[in-house]
């Protein structure tokens, strides 16, 4: 239920100050990592080498996750440092500096590991007595960084962390009541990790913002912006009685380590103008996006006035499936629709329906897996998969496939590991006369799954598309239960409808405007790590 | 605004309540221009109906001395009437009222509505011109612009604000007087004192209609209308809240700096403002007018 504008103008009345606490924590080892990792970014990022972008851009999504949630410094956190590789390789790859580098990286993430996180500590400490006080509060944070704040739970906290307390989205602060604080983990951005809508600034329904941040760690200039206020400030005229004051309460934590002079930078800042940057040159061949986010690792860009096929499985909702747009119509807690033609490959005296090849690829991985994972991975390098991070990989690869296929990304890639299977010398397996290999069979039906194979023609597609919608209504019952039991699903439309169609439900987690991305992008599944290159 | 709301409703109620105040703020005679342009090439709306005697007529000649003669625009399709209707009907100023156009709201009505309200609304207002409650003034009046989420959108939130005055209430949708908002009849509901513009579709009003006062509900509404040549000579009044994505406050950021080159903020208008209410803020936008002029 949405506050009634009385209700905001009663609360905003109420609250005379608006006050901005502010808690810095400084941990010298945790700064040296911070700078390690900074630089190797900086270093991968400069290669024209697709792994070592790819390597820097998880790093930035690492590092962007650390200084906008309480991490653990656990087995987690130490596996994210050690996607780098064995130091040997990378010096062979990347240079000594590199390897000094990632040396002195790792070696400082285990020095801290199972150390509790002092901003954790501090976290827990503020969450308790405002508990104590009896103080309303909420948490803003990414729903990626849920799980951080979750763990931060317990008996002290009287578990006040229940899902009602985490706001994720400007729809959530919109559906919210006034509370006494805010608790936000990181700088205030308008874009990106830390992102928060500036409505918590100029709009606010509570008096006391408490941030709990690293050194260096900046506000972005104009966050909470409004363009009428900012008309109004450039006249010198004080507009709509909101003023925040800040405290700053720093605190340093453990030993130095040589390096109290260490400049502390605003990573979050680099990286984003980083993006701008890179995107500047090619700006013009890019379009505005709207980024949809339907797990915690993947998401879909939409152009901002296209309408999305989706499903509100709210009960209020008039028309439960249609066309919305997205931050406009669509929003989170709703279904986006894909729609996947299924294809028959010919295999001469059988036909094989979509999602025969990667069910019997991944059973094999999975298999072969179980019985000595490492060897799978040593013979992947030897077969020219050189991904540093490849133990992890691996395991996402054997996950089943759901509503999105975990795979390789790249061609090269896959075709070693279904060579590394020996499913390409299979000879109980008639690939018909279509003259493909079977691991073609295999990445042509990954490349379906995540939209980037052409299925149909434009205008058939959104025949078939408005057919398969009309159909799906009549399917409510069954929608529903599948809504219930799991946040991504897929649903076959009935073979006497006469189309041999599979329909991907998937929950929308978040919707973020502001992004600019190459035209062959939009609606396909892609990495998230991959995409925050693309704020504008 | 600091969340959503029906400031837009609010104003233009506002700004219609002080024209109650004006005797010459109505559409007869504009209405009466109208009808007599109805002997011009291509009027944008060539039928009238009459309020007693239904059915469709048009026109037949100007009178000499004054006023238009029609006649029924609908024989030709009605077999058994017969020519009756040769004679027509002449329509001078003070009979223009008992006539409107096809497709649109009566321009008079028979008895005044919601005087108690409109009466009770405002506190240093000045009196109501009684006469006005029976008279429409959606042509030169106020305009409401409804978001672009449609029309619904807009009229919902309307219909959840309520306003009780004399033992009655009404809610702000029916004091707009909107046409087709009112839970009336067309015959016996209030004249429509404030027209509306769905900004969802792009469609030009109609001809007619230059509104003084448009009054737009929230920031995507209002960059369709300054695209609109149709308000290029109406002050503009915007409501929008800040909870909406930092997006669409870039867009109008960007557009209001755009406007800067023309327009400057008015500081004397803004500073001579009471305070408002904690949350709200209000800006002034005047045209720059040049040293030469």
């Amino acid at each position: 239920m949405v506050m009634t504008t009385s209700q905001m103008f009663e609360s905003l009345g109420k609250n005379q100050a608006f006050l901005i606490h502010r808690h810095e924590i400084s941990l010298a080892a945790f700064s040296v990592l911070r700078r390690n990792l900074r630089k190797l970014i900086m270093q991968l990022r400069g290669t024209d080498d697709i792994e070592s972008i790819d390597l820097s851009e998880r790093l930035q999504s690492t590092l962007s996750e650390w200084l906008t949630a309480p991490i653990s410094f656990d087995e987690l956190f130490l596996q994210s440092v050690q996607i780098l590789g064995e130091t040997s390789r990378v010096e062979a790859r990347w240079g000594q500096d590199t390897r000094l580098l990632i040396e002195e990286a790792q070696a400082v993430a285990w020095s801290l590991f199972t150390s509790e996180n002092p901003l954790r500590e501090c976290l827990k400490g503020v969450i308790s007595d405002l508990h104590e006080r009896q103080r309303s509060f909420r948490i803003s944070c990414h729903r990626n960084s849920l799980v951080h704040f979750i763990s931060l739970d317990q008996p002290g906290l009287g578990g006040s962390l229940g899902n009602h307390v985490f706001i994720h989205s400007l729809n959530d602060y919109k559906q919210s009541d006034p509370f006494d604080a805010l608790i936000k983990v990181g700088p205030l951005r308008s874009r990106g990790w830390g992102a928060v809508p500036d409505a918590f600034l100029s709009a606010p329904k509570f008096p006391v913002l408490i941030q709990v941040l690293w050194p260096g760690c900046m506000d972005e200039a104009g966050v909470g912006f409004d363009p009428v206020i900012s008309l109004n400030e450039r006249e010198g005229i004080e507009s709509s009685g909101i003023a925040w004051s800040t405290e700053v309460i720093s605190k340093v934590v453990g030993p130095p380590m040589g390096t109290d002079a260490l400049p502390m930078e605003d990573e979050l800042q680099i990286f984003r103008e980083m993006g701008l940057a890179l995107s500047s040159n090619t700006r013009n061949e890019k379009s505005l996006a709207t980024r949809v986010q339907i797990d915690n690792d993947n998401c879909v860009f939409y152009h901002p006035h296209t309408g999305v096929p989706s499903f509100d499985p709210s009960p209020q909702a008039h028309q439960t499936i249609e066309l919305r747009l997205p931050g406009e119509t669509l929003k989170e807690g709703m279904y986006t629709i894909r729609t996947l033609f299924r294809q028959d490959v010919d295999l001469g005296d059988l036909k094989a329906e979509d999602g025969y090849f990667t069910r019997i690829w991944k059973a094999e991985l999975n298999k072969v897996c179980k019985l000595d994972a490492q060897d799978v991975c040593e013979q992947l390098r030897n077969h020219g998969v050189n991904l540093v991070y490849l133990e992890s990989a691996v395991e996402k690869w054997c996950a089943p496939p759901t509503t999105v296929i975990r795979s390789p990304q790249q061609i090269k890639h896959f075709k070693a590991l279904i060579e590394v299977l020996g499913l390409n010398q299979s000879s109980d397996r008639n690939l018909g006369e279509s003259g493909k290999e079977w691991w073609e069979h295999a990445w042509e039906e990954i490349r379906r799954s995540r939209g980037e194979a052409i299925q149909e023609g434009t205008l058939q597609q959104e025949i078939i598309r408005d057919q398969v919608l009309n159909i799906l209504s009549e399917m409510l019952y069954e929608i529903r239960i599948h809504v219930a039991e799991s946040d991504e699903f897929a649903v076959e439309i009935p073979p006497e409808r006469g189309l041999k169609v599979t329909v991907y439900f998937n929950k929308i987690y978040s919707v973020e405007q502001g992004f600019r991305i190459p035209d062959g992008m939009f609606e396909k599944i892609l990495e998230r790590h991959r995409t925050e290159q693309w704020l504008s | 605004m600091p969340c959503d709301s029906a400031a837009a409703g609010f104003i233009a109620l506002g700004a219609m309540r002080r024209r109650l105040e004006k005797p010459e703020a109505h559409d007869l005679g504009i209405h009466y221009e109208r009808i007599l342009a109805l002997g011009k090439p291509d009027p944008d709306n060539p039928i009238l109906i009459h309020k007693v005697e239904r059915g469709e007529w048009e026109f037949a000649e100007l009178i000499r001395y004054g006023g238009v003669r029609v006649k029924r625009a609908d024989a030709a399709k009605k077999k058994n009437q017969k020519a009756v209707f040769s004679y027509g009907k002449s329509i001078i100023p003070d009979q223009a009222g008992d006539w409107y156009f096809l497709g649109e709201p009566q321009v008079t009505g028979s008895e005044p509505h919601y005087l108690n309200h409109y009466a009770s609304l405002l506190e240093d207002a000045g009196n109501i011109h009684i006469q006005n409650l029976t008279r429409s003034d959606r042509m030169r009046g106020v305009c409401l612009v409804g978001r672009v989420a449609g029309e619904c959108a807009t009229l919902n939130l309307m219909n959840d604000v309520c306003f009780k005055a004399g033992g009655e209430n009404r809610n702000l949708a029916e004091l707009l007087t909107i046409d087709g908002w009112s839970s009336f009849g067309s015959s016996s509901g209030p004249v429509p004192r404030v027209s509306f513009v769905n900004s969802r579709f792009s469609d030009s009003i109609t001809n007619h209609i230059r509104p003084s006062l448009v009054v737009v509900d929230g920031d995507q509404a209002l960059l369709r209308v300054l695209v609109r040549s149709e308000f290029d000579e109406c002050d503009i009044v915007c409501a929008y809240s800040r909870t909406v994505e930092r997006e669409r406050l870039e867009d109008l950021g960007a557009k209001l700096e755009h406007l800067s080159q023309w327009y400057s903020v008015d500081r004397d208008s803004l500073l001579a403002y009471p305070r408002s209410p904690r949350g709200i803020a209000i800006s002034m936008l005047k045209k720059r007018i040049s040293s030469w002029s």
